[in-house]
């Protein structure tokens, strides 16, 4: 069930009246058979991984919270982390280790034991990176005495099944999630107001933006060869755009569903187009898992508290991760690895040159004519470079499905994109790219493109719903209807799968 | 609170439906479909040029060369001037829509209209949610579509998904879902839509082998599922003959007794009589190479008064219809079949023509 379905549509009224209409000690549950309706709703063997997840870690986080020892805490740990990261990588990662292992062996022309990869054939659970990495969470926390185990199964179970962020985030803490499902939520009618607005600002990032966008870097990417120079670049950036629209906007619906049950979820995007730096797009993007990766794994390799190589190597280390953990694919990991090279660059930079010079004149003439919306650029010119890694190997899939006569690798994409994005006195095939679905599909692109970057300036960091719905009741009707007809009307509807299900 | 709640939906739903049906009554039918825009503007503009237009899908549009019957008929002094307004991707129902629209534009001269019994209102899905589908149903061909599904033989989930179908474009259409770029494209860009769609003789006869030489329906770097179903046709010789053995089989089980889909007959001869109050007369045609059952069709077609049937499907009569040479993909005709078919129904046509045509004064 997509949140842009009229399955969802059906789905969400429907729950919504049961959740407020039973008993408030009786929400919990509700919450819980909801979650597992909408997750079977992809397949209903889904939910047998789901209820192992659950069961797992609700036993560790028992057992944990039953023993002083650290040893035996320490067992219960791996065993939780055994269990989800095996879920994880039996499903998502076995046949790009299995893969890699083959082509390693074959360069050696020695034989793999495993005959035939049959497993590449199992369809990955919908969001299960998601699924685990919040549950896995849980028990870290348990484990480190940051969250106190949940004692009661039920309360567990609406945990690992809150819907709204199940399947695509953000990945949401026990610590602040489980407290709030303890607690009996009555009908709102501030709170519906707040998330129907924030889940229409979501769709309408979706439908209007996202999926009008992948025309065209589709489209970019399937005629690799052909394009170059301003082309190149300007593709790169729709399809951040697209991501950026597509995830943040699955992300509003989510908070804004979730809010509608009078429930808060942590914010996952804050305005990254706004960043000033690659460090800090990196607080703006994805900012639950960013936090889950600094918290878990940045922090426990040491963090900035380490000598120079050895926090170079965890920068590093970490966006390795992250590529890794968004796909299970080589383009995928080195795409988050050149970020993750940047920020080590930059934080070299930072280290070594900007101490010594920042009490010089040069400096502070450097600081003055260079003003924020240039650092901005700067810092999504190096993103946009990254990125374009990114959707290379969904490229190559998507290529050899449709002439599997004549497949390509993923090198072959990349090398000439990469090539041609440096002839800057060129911009080929131009002028048929952005026509190609005509002047009117252009035209709307960009008029709500910028209506996106004039929306986000004017409120700030302060919440889009909280900005609007402050303002009189005049102005608020228009937007709701302006709103609305934009979904209606100029929403994409026949591109219905969200690009981060695939994670 | 609930009520308040509903309240202030069906308010905010109310305004977008009023602003959409504003939108749908300054539309011609026809806004979401470039060919249907073009097709029909040319006939509006030349209507009285013509005295009979064929309806239908592609089977018409790609199999029906007005040129050829004009001039059969001109030189048996029958004073036949025909347009072929016919579509890709019509049904059944769809064509009746084409047929109420078409009636609407004035045309003294217009005497004879062909209507093609050729489909069910089946469909395939991958049209749905376009803008090309979803303009082609209003209420009336919802109905339409819904008095006619329940009463096909196929399963209770078949026919309940495409009821769904209908009820969900008709819907879209109402709300221009998704579709505010495409009326634009309409308003603002209609006259630069590409004419090619009329054929080469500006006839509205276009055959696929021409469509082949010049692709201005899809993406020029593009391979065209149109070339496509040609290579498959080609290379699939098994699957040509059992579509030909199947459609023999329907033709040879075929008795005056089999029942006619009482709907589909009833829609047929509702579209007879109102033609013939306006004085037009009207012809069925039963075309070769339909996706539909012919055990289907057949009965419908043979339920039409006598004379105004015309019957060019028959492979034991027609084989060559069938045949690799004339055949473009498995449901069509090449240019060759094409000129075969139109001379056929000419043939066909002239006795049902010349006793009116001499008996004036």
């Amino acid at each position: 069930m997509l949140f842009n379905s009229l399955h969802f549509f059906l789905f969400f009224p429907v729950f919504c009246y049961l959740y407020f209409a039973v008993p408030r000690r009786f929400q919990h549950m509700v919450l819980a058979a909801g979650g597992y309706y909408f997750y079977g709703s992809f397949s209903p063997y889904f939910t047998i991984i789901l209820l192992t997840i659950t069961c797992n870690d609700f036993i560790a986080g028992k057992m944990m919270d039953a023993t002083d020892k650290i040893s035996q805490k320490k067992r219960w740990l791996f065993l939780s982390m055994a269990v989800n990261l095996g879920i994880l990588f039996t499903f998502k990662y076995i046949d790009f280790v299995d893969n890699n292992i083959r082509d390693l062996l074959g360069l050696l022309h020695i034989g793999w034991f495993v005959p035939e990869p049959w497993f590449n054939t199992w369809v990955v659970p919908v969001g299960v990176s998601f699924l685990t990495f919040q549950s896995l969470s849980y028990t870290i926390d348990v484990y480190k005495g940051v969250t106190k185990a949940e004692q009661r199964f039920s309360y567990f179970a609406a945990f690992t099944a809150f819907w709204p962020v199940m399947v695509n985030g953000p990945i949401e803490r026990a610590r602040n999630l489980l407290p709030q499902l303890h607690k009996e939520h009555s009908f709102d009618y501030s709170n519906l107001q707040q998330g129907l607005f924030r889940m229409g600002w979501g769709l309408f990032k979706k439908v209007v933006i996202a999926d009008r966008l992948a025309f065209y870097v589709n489209d970019m990417y399937a005629h690799y060869n052909e394009v170059s120079g301003w082309t190149t670049w300007l593709g790169a950036f729709f399809f951040l755009l697209q991501v950026y629209c597509d995830f943040s906007g699955y992300s509003d619906l989510a908070l804004g569903g979730a809010k509608v049950l009078g429930i808060d979820v942590m914010e996952n995007f804050r305005r990254p187009f706004f960043s000033k730096n690659l460090a800090d797009f990196w607080t703006r993007w994805h900012i639950s898992l960013s936090t889950w990766l600094t918290d878990y794994v940045f922090f426990y390799l040491g963090a900035y508290k380490a000598k120079s190589a050895k926090v170079v190597f965890n920068v590093i280390f970490v966006l390795a991760i992250c590529g890794l953990w968004h796909g299970a694919n080589w383009p995928m990991v080195i795409s988050f690895t050149m970020v993750g090279c940047a920020m080590a660059i930059r934080y070299l930079w930072q280290n070594n040159v900007v101490r010594a010079i920042r009490p010089s004149n040069t400096y502070k003439l450097f600081d003055k004519y260079f003003p924020d919306w240039a650092h901005s650029v700067v810092t999504i010119l190096i993103f946009l470079f990254c990125f374009l890694l990114f959707r290379v190997y969904s490229a190559q899939m998507a290529l050899n499905a449709a002439h599997p006569e004549n497949p390509v690798s993923w090198t072959a994409i990349a090398a000439p994109l990469y090539g041609n994005l440096f002839k800057l006195h060129t911009a080929n095939y131009l002028t048929e790219w952005l026509l190609h679905k005509g002047t009117i599909q252009l035209g709307i692109l960009v008029f709500f493109i910028v209506v996106l970057f004039v929306v986000e300036a004017l409120t700030g960091d302060r919440k889009i719903e909280q900005v609007v719905l402050a303002k009189n009741r005049n102005f608020r009707w228009s937007i709701y209807i302006v709103l609305l007809a934009c979904i209606v009307w100029f929403g994409v509807f026949n591109n219905t799968t969200f690009v981060y299900f695939q994670y | 609170m609930i009520k308040q709640i509903l309240y202030k939906a069906g308010i905010l739903a109310g305004i977008i439906l009023i602003l959409s049906l504003v939108m749908k009554f300054t539309l011609p039918f026809y806004w979401g479909d470039s060919t249907q825009t073009v097709k029909f503007e040319h006939y509006k503009k030349n209507s009285e040029q013509y005295n009979a237009v064929y309806m239908g899908g592609s089977l018409e549009y790609r199999h029906i060369d007005p040129s050829i019957i004009d001039s059969t008929l001109q030189k048996n002094g029958i004073d036949f001037r025909s347009y072929n307004i016919a579509v890709d991707g019509h049904t059944f129902v769809e064509q009746m829509t084409d047929l109420d629209e078409m009636l609407k534009i004035r045309n003294p001269n217009l005497k004879y209209v062909f209507i093609s019994i050729s489909s069910e209102p089946y469909f395939f899905p991958a049209n749905l949610h376009t803008s090309k589908w979803v303009c082609w149903h209003n209420a009336t061909s919802t109905y339409r579509a819904l008095s006619i599904i329940p009463t096909l033989e196929d399963d209770l989930k078949t026919r309940l998904k495409f009821c769904y179908f209908y009820v969900m474009s008709w819907v879209e259409n109402i709300l221009k879902i998704g579709f505010m770029p495409e009326v634009m494209q309409f308003i603002f860009q209609k006259d630069t839509y590409e004419t090619g769609y009329l054929g080469n003789k500006k006839d509205g006869f276009y055959p696929y082998d021409y469509e082949e030489h010049r692709m201005f329906m899809e993406y020029q770097w593009e391979d065209t599922l149109i070339r496509q179903s040609k290579r498959e046709y080609e290379s699939n010789a098994v699957k040509r003959d059992s579509l030909t053995s199947e459609v023999r089989k329907s033709f040879e089980q075929y008795t005056d007794k089999d029942e006619a889909n009482a709907a589909m007959v009833k829609l047929c001869m509702e579209a007879y009589n109102k033609c013939k109050k306006m004085g037009i007369r009207v012809f069925f045609v039963l075309p070769p190479r339909a996706r539909t059952n012919y055990s289907l069709l057949l009965p419908v077609f043979h339920a039409m008064p006598d004379d105004a049937k015309i019957e060019v499907a028959d492979p034991r009569k027609y084989p060559k219809y069938y045949a690799v040479d004339y055949g473009y993909n498995f449901h069509h005709l090449n240019y060759r079949g094409a000129k075969l078919q139109s001379h056929e129904m000419a043939r066909q046509l002239l006795p049902l023509l010349q006793p009116a045509e001499t008996s004036a004064p």
